[in-house]
């Protein structure tokens, strides 16, 4: 198989070969795409030419068995939110006002756009939270046609939202801060499904959201849990706060003073590398969406 | 865990359901999942180790050896153009140097 992400301004792939469930990561490299790939018109015509151009070596390079391709997309491909509806209402009443609602947001857009939705996990909150992911007709048909063009089988696409979550979700309810180039990315969780995400900011070394979707009553609780901690504190906190990666700047401080209760996760750790896969590996946590695909195949 | 595939249908999906992964390979496990053994292998006799030869200078015995050398070299050779120097300067008594201006003149 071949998992695949895009991520600002980075493609990241992994070649592994699965039997019985067990899976053995034969490459993994990581190219940083020239700056015409980083803010792509997806409903551009050329699209197909420019993703061609993108996948063409890297799939060229590979065994030509087990072209299963997984591929995962930044929010620059597709629009993941996560919002809340009525609990009173069926599932047709909630796609409907999905629709409606997106519709409105989208305006121009909302004809040429590809829409999927699930349901989450409930976490005990009065309104039901919705997965929600856009992404434009010809990007989708695009990634299709140059993927089988070039002999590969496409399986599974998602936001790297959700192949960051499945690499680093546990049981509890918590926080993962996640390395991204030079800023953060935080995702929420309860009961081991993500309920929010966003970006967080550090000031003063007190924690606060600058940008998020999703539940912000489960993120409030937990960034004022961690702005709470004191750093001689014996008290172990109530949520899991986790981190992936040497996070930039000031967060640096952050890790230093609350590393007792900070857990740092390897998102490759549960996977056989060859030793040519571990050459080119100088940040594992770069690899945490590729990670989350290898997860999703042997699921 | 959310579980949207934008290759599967539009509109709600469902969480696939799917078998349960297997547990985590941990790296003391890993050879043994990847190379499966069939035979009992044989012990492996022991050979004694051939060890590595030291080198027999390192390379600061070697510079410092060089250097001293040069050192040597150079105040022999010193002392050999200094004989050198002394024994063809020829001093001209002041009779002499006239004889020998005139004999050059001439």
């Amino acid at each position: 198989m071949l998992a695949i992400s895009i991520r600002s301004g980075w493609l990241r792939y992994a070649h592994a070969d699965v039997s019985d469930g067990t899976l053995v990561v034969n490459s993994l490299k990581a190219t940083k795409l020239s700056k015409d790939f980083h803010r792509p018109d997806l409903r551009s015509p050329d699209l197909l030419v420019l993703l061609g151009i993108i996948f063409q070596d890297m799939i060229e390079s590979l065994p030509v068995q087990n072209k299963e391709v997984f591929i995962s997309l930044d929010e620059r491909w597709i629009d993941c939110q996560i919002f809340p509806v009525d609990k009173g209402l069926t599932r047709d009443e909630q796609e409907s006002y999905l629709r409606w609602f997106l519709e409105r947001r989208l305006g121009p857009l909302w004809p040429t756009s590809s829409v999927f939705f699930q349901k989450l996990k409930s976490n005990g909150s009065d309104r039901d939270w919705i997965m929600t992911c856009i992404i434009p007709e010809n990007a989708l048909e695009a990634l299709n046609i140059v993927l089988k063009r070039a002999g590969t089988v496409p399986v599974w696409l998602e936001p790297c939202t959700l192949s960051l979550a499945r690499t680093v979700s546990g049981d509890e309810a918590g926080v993962v801060f996640i390395k991204d180039g030079r800023s953060v990315r935080a995702l929420f969780f309860f009961g081991g499904t993500i309920h929010a995400f966003g970006q967080p900011i550090i000031r003063n070394g007190i924690v606060s959201m600058g940008t998020i979707t999703g539940d912000q009553g489960l993120v409030s609780t937990v960034i004022s849990m961690i702005n709470d901690i004191k750093p001689r504190s014996t008290k172990s906190p109530t949520v899991s706060i986790k981190f992936m990666g040497q996070l930039p700047g000031k967060w640096k401080g952050f890790i230093s003073s609350k590393k007792s209760y900070l857990q740092q996760m390897n998102p490759l750790d549960s996977f056989t590398l060859t030793k040519n896969a571990k050459l080119n590996v100088n940040d594992p946590s770069d690899f945490g969406e590729v990670a989350g695909l290898l997860h999703r195949r042997i699921m | 865990m959310a579980d949207l595939n934008l290759f599967g249908s539009e509109g709600f999906q469902e969480p696939v359901v799917s078998e349960k992964a297997p547990p985590p390979l941990k790296q003391e496990e890993e050879s043994a999942v990847a190379i499966p053994e069939t035979k009992p292998k044989k012990k492996a006799k022991k050979k004694p180790r051939k060890q590595k030869r030291k080198k027999k200078y390192s390379g600061h015995e070697i510079f410092s050896f060089l250097f001293s050398a040069a050192i040597i070299g150079l105040v022999i050779w010193f002392f050999v153009l200094r004989k050198e120097v002394i024994f063809n300067v020829s001093e001209y008594l002041p009779d002499a140097f006239e004889l020998h201006r005139n004999a050059n003149k001439g």
